[in-house]
């Protein structure tokens, strides 16, 4: 990556990761949310280790996985919705009157992105492990 | 058209069209030349095509048919390098209320390439310009309509560009912003010798601060020159008399039409172009002072452009915008 590139792709990761900090509203259910189905699910639903092939005996292990996939999905919809903005109030017509190259855009906005799905997996994978979830497959 | 432009800080455009699919015209067929250094205003009702031709001259939206050059550069052609010569304030102000107007300044100039240490300097030194300094740490969100206006512009001049386009810069603001803005643009244009192209619907705002007018009407310019070439055209000033007793509205009219033809005035008053210009007034003063009528006001009006406006299209400016036509949404449809 050159180094025009990477200050742009640097400066557009910045703003979307300040905008993200900046929106509790979107930050709490992301984090919060996923949490809440995980310890519903893996409370209730532990018998289902009986079952005859079950990877795990820990329930809680085995739906580690699913708050993974819905902080990935709650980053990328505030992505999208943050995109939609941008377009609706002109403000990406004021970044394409600049030099900007349309992969940074790309990569800025996802590299926001990435850094909310990198906090919330750290979370739940800290969560997950503290409640009792092991690392190990049986 | 030339097929290099022989100013390189210059406006050219022959011919330019934009067509909306399944709606009219919204420019149809203009023909632009504006010079360095030069402060042209763009002039007319709402839909009339203004902003849709500074979305075309910006590069924003391709034209459906002509040519224009930008700074010497073809719009459709040499996008980007029209794009690194020239800044925009366009119609909304375009900012993220989530961010301080500092990191909006920070962000635009990284994305103008400017080198780190110049980044903070040239911050600094347009928001101390343009009246934000105090307030360049709160989030933007919390900025007036005016204060918008003003990062929107400092935004814009961040990589010192040779043509500003400035889309309606001053709707919806105050007087004291408005004039503090018409200040800064004509500083601009007089001590830096930025070429700008001001779209407006403010007639006074044309007349302060503009060298040339274009006035555009349903995707046609139909009248340019300086604001006193175009007022000189039409000529002839007003004389508006309002009579003490509205019963005297009849002779007063009597009077009046002695010295010219019938305008526009306010239900209370009567008001003609006057035939002999200035130098008639004293005679109408003479003339409704035989006739007896007692008179609450007297006024003669210079020709404004509201009056060419009038006289090129058969309307008032103020009022004559057109609901039905399509202007400035790129989003809608592109042909």
């Amino acid at each position: 990556m050159n180094e025009t590139l990477r200050i742009q792709v640097g400066q557009l990761a910045r703003r979307s990761v300040l905008r993200t900090l900046r929106q509790p509203a979107q930050i709490v259910p992301a984090l919060v949310f996923p949490l809440f189905l995980l310890a519903v699910n893996s409370g209730g639903l532990q018998d289902a280790t009986n079952l005859p092939g079950f990877p795990t005996d820990s329930y809680l292990t085995f739906a580690l996985a699913v708050p993974f996939m819905q902080g990935a999905l709650f980053s990328v919809m505030n992505t999208g919705t943050d995109l939609a903005r941008d377009i609706e109030t002109g403000f990406l017509n004021r970044l394409a009157l600049t030099p900007l190259r349309g992969g940074a855009l790309l990569s800025g906005l996802l590299a926001g992105a990435v850094v909310l799905g990198l906090v919330q997996a750290c979370t739940y994978l800290l969560v997950g492990l503290t409640a009792g979830a092991v690392c190990r497959a049986r | 058209m030339a097929a290099e432009s022989p100013d390189p800080t210059g406006i050219e455009a022959e011919g330019l069209v934009r067509e909306f699919k399944n709606g009219p015209r919204a420019v149809d067929g203009i023909d632009l030349r504006v010079a360095p250094g030069e402060i042209y205003g763009f002039l007319g009702p709402n839909g009339a095509g203004k902003s849709t031709t500074v979305l075309m001259l910006t590069t924003l939206l391709p034209p459906t048919a002509g040519q224009a050059r930008v700074a010497g550069f073809d719009i459709v052609t040499e996008g980007p390098r029209v794009r690194t010569a020239i800044g925009a304030a366009l119609q909304e102000a375009a900012l993220d209320p989530l961010l301080t107007g500092q990191e909006h300044m920070r962000l635009q100039t990284a994305l103008h390439g400017l080198p780190k240490r110049e980044r903070e300097e040239r911050s600094r030194e347009l928001l101390a310009r343009v009246g934000l300094a105090q307030a360049a740490d709160r989030k933007v969100g919390a900025y007036s309509g005016g204060m918008k206006r003003r990062l929107d512009l400092a935004l814009a001049l961040v990589h010192r560009p040779r043509i500003l386009f400035l889309d309606e810069p001053t709707t919806g603001l105050d007087i004291q912003s408005r004039t503090a803005l018409w200040e800064e643009v004509a500083t601009l244009a007089g001590e830096q010798g930025v070429t700008v192209f001001l779209t407006t619907q403010y007639l006074e705002e044309a007349d302060a601060l503009a060298d040339r007018v274009g006035i555009i009407d349903h995707g046609h310019i139909v009248a340019e020159g300086t604001p006193a070439e175009l007022k000189s055209e039409i000529g002839r000033p007003t004389v508006e008399v309002t009579p003490h007793d509205p019963a005297e509205q009849a002779r007063v009219e009597g009077v009046l039409r002695r010295f010219g033809e019938q305008t526009r005035a306010t239900p209370k008053s009567m008001a003609v172009r006057l035939e002999g210009g200035e130098s008639a007034l004293p005679e109408v003063v003479r003339a409704l002072d035989a006739e007896g009528v007692s008179i609450e006001r007297l006024q003669l009006h210079a020709p404004s452009l509201d009056d060419v406006f009038l006289a090129k299209t058969g309307r008032s400016l103020e009022g004559a915008e057109e609901p039905d036509r399509v202007d400035a949404e790129p989003a809608a449809d592109p042909a």
